[in-house]
């Protein structure tokens, strides 16, 4: 089932992060890892991705390096203490967001 | 794929900026195009899938635009203009009431202070890792003018300072302080050379300290001697010469500060030094004794301010180069402590900020330049306001933005101008970049 934009747009940064947090990644690694644990459901696209992993670089939430792969120089980002920082702040917003959800959902069923 | 690139790249207005964007989204489409060939697409369908999976082009293009678009350090640009409005009316002042040589320096200062800012805006627009790119031969040309000022330049109290072209002098002493953000551009080109790299380094320190030295110029010489060493220090702490990190900077901190202090130590308790030398120093230290004049004098103005007005003394006819190395005397006894407070404290934020610039730089070039920038302009203010709270011997300083004097005015705004140059590309260089331009290479391999 295709997911509304606006409601995946909102958790990108989240799950970005949330990826980093487990090893360092180049972009389309990104995209395909998420593409698999979400069982397709994030199809993220470069043209979101870039802008997204530039502004956290700028902000200091990752870091970047670059590194020979197969005779490819790859960009690698790397999550820094702030962007973990970030992270759990995400998270535990999200957390909130879903519980607040789940109980109007309830309640309405 | 290249009409994707090229209209992403057309969004970004900042040219510097693309061959880093370009590369990236090439790489990407590029394995895009593996994994849909080998789940079985023929090439053609391939790229048009790959490029239908990277999104609008235009889309991508402003987005990244709006990131990495040059920046202008506001802030620190209104500082600088607030002190140097503070200068220009400080100097204009000074040469409208009195007469005599500094009063002649003073009467320049307004203007001297107008080009110097107008040298800083200049040196913002141009990019700074041109300064690493010709590091090598900009600090041959300035090495070789010190040389040529030790032998043939202006001769002052002794000392061979400048040099005069087409009837203009200038003081290649001020001028030798803009080695040291060239410096940080040399050592990183030794970046990722190892020992050799750093010993190499540190010779390209030693000559220019040397010659600063023999002008003969201490004080220059050990501002930049510090300066340097803390710009070495960082590059093996962000592990530019893949060398041991302790040992390599114990050694260089021993050598270059640990032998000499050592050294004078030594020549103090035994007879290396001349009874006069010695009491000097004591008195220097342990702020009474046989004072220098000039520290006495300093200190006895200083022991009269008020805190707020003028304390009656004429500094202008007392203390020489009151406008210059006791500028700062000069303001807290005409206007008061708090006034020559308020104006250190402006330097402190100043040099404050620069560094702010300086270490928020994702780019350890543009770092080092910066950093390089910060340690001249933090030692020489350190330097001066301790001269003039009676707290280091009398010697050849400035005060920056502060003091008049052509040469020392125009090399202060050099510096803060490579410092906002750094901040306006801090969002477009990442964390290294190639000395070779990357459009050049590119165009030839288009050529090829």
């Amino acid at each position: 089932m295709a997911i509304d934009k606006s409601l995946v747009s909102g958790s990108m940064t989240m799950l970005i992060l949330k990826l980093l947090l487990e090893k360092d990644m180049y972009g389309y690694e990104m995209i395909d890892t998420l593409r698999q644990k979400s069982q397709n459901v994030f199809e993220l696209k470069a043209g979101t991705l870039y802008p997204l992993l530039h502004s956290l670089e700028e902000n200091r939430f990752v870091t970047v390096y670059e590194q020979d792969a197969l005779g490819k120089i790859r960009k690698y980002y790397s999550l820094t203490e702030q962007g973990e920082k970030k992270l759990a702040e995400k998270t535990e917003e999200w957390n909130t967001y879903q519980k607040a959800i789940c109980d109007v959902l309830v309640m309405e069923v | 794929m290249e009409e994707y690139l090229a209209t992403v790249m057309e969004q970004i207005r900042c040219k510097t900026v693309r061959p880093f964007i370009e590369r990236e989204l090439r790489n990407h489409i590029e394995d895009q195009i593996e994994d849909n060939i080998k789940k079985g697409m023929e090439y053609e369908e391939g790229v048009n899938n790959a490029i239908k999976d990277m999104g609008d082009p235009v889309e991508t293009g402003i987005s990244l635009d709006r990131i990495h678009r040059p920046q202008i350090a506001w802030g620190m640009i209104a500082l600088v203009a607030i002190m140097s409005a503070f200068s220009v009316a400080l100097h204009y002042t000074i040469s409208r009431n009195g007469v005599g040589y500094e009063c002649y320096i003073s009467s320049k200062a307004p203007f001297m202070y107008v080009v110097g800012f107008i040298i800083m805006i200049a040196v913002y627009f141009i990019d700074y890792t041109f300064i690493a790119r010709f590091s090598k031969p900009i600090a041959i040309i300035l090495l070789l003018l010190c040389l040529y000022c030790r032998f043939r330049g202006l001769s002052v109290n002794g000392s061979r300072v400048g040099i005069k072209v087409s009837g203009l002098s200038f003081s290649v002493e001020a001028l030798l302080m803009l080695y040291v953000p060239v410096f940080a551009g040399i050592l990183y080109k030794y970046r990722n050379t190892g020992l050799l790299g750093l010993i190499k380094s540190i010779g390209w320190m030693i000559a220019a300290v040397l010659l600063v030295f023999e002008l003969p110029a201490l004080v220059t010489s050990l501002i930049m001697l510090i300066s340097m060493l803390t710009l070495l220090t960082l590059a093996i702490t962000k592990g530019w010469f893949n060398i041991s990190k302790p040992i390599s900077i114990i050694a260089l901190w021993g050598v270059f500060v640990g032998l000499p202090v050592i050294a004078l130590v030594v020549m103090f308790f035994g007879d290396g030094m001349a009874d006069y030398q010695k009491d000097r120093i004591i008195a220097t230290l342990s702020n009474s004794g046989n004072e220098n004049y000039a520290v006495k004098l300093v200190r006895d103005i200083l022991s009269s301010s008020k805190l707020i007005g003028n304390n009656g003394v004429d500094v202008a006819n007392t203390i020489p180069a009151f406008n210059s190395d006791y500028v700062l005397t000069y303001i807290s006894s005409t206007y008061g402590l708090i006034a020559g407070t308020l104006i250190a404290c402006m330097l402190i934020i100043i040099i404050g900020g620069i560094f702010g610039i300086t270490f928020k730089q994702k780019n350890q070039l543009g770092m080092m330049i910066g950093c390089g920038s910060g340690m001249v302009l933090l030692l020489t203010t350190f330097i001066n306001v301790f001269e003039n709270i009676g707290k280091f011997p009398p010697t050849k300083t400035f005060l920056p933005l502060v003091s008049a004097g052509r040469s020392y005015t125009v090399v202060t705004y050099v510096l803060i101008g490579i410092v906002l140059s750094v901040h306006r590309y801090k969002c477009i260089y990442p964390k290294h970049v190639s000395m070779n331009m990357p459009q050049i290479t590119f165009t030839l391999k288009a050529k090829i």
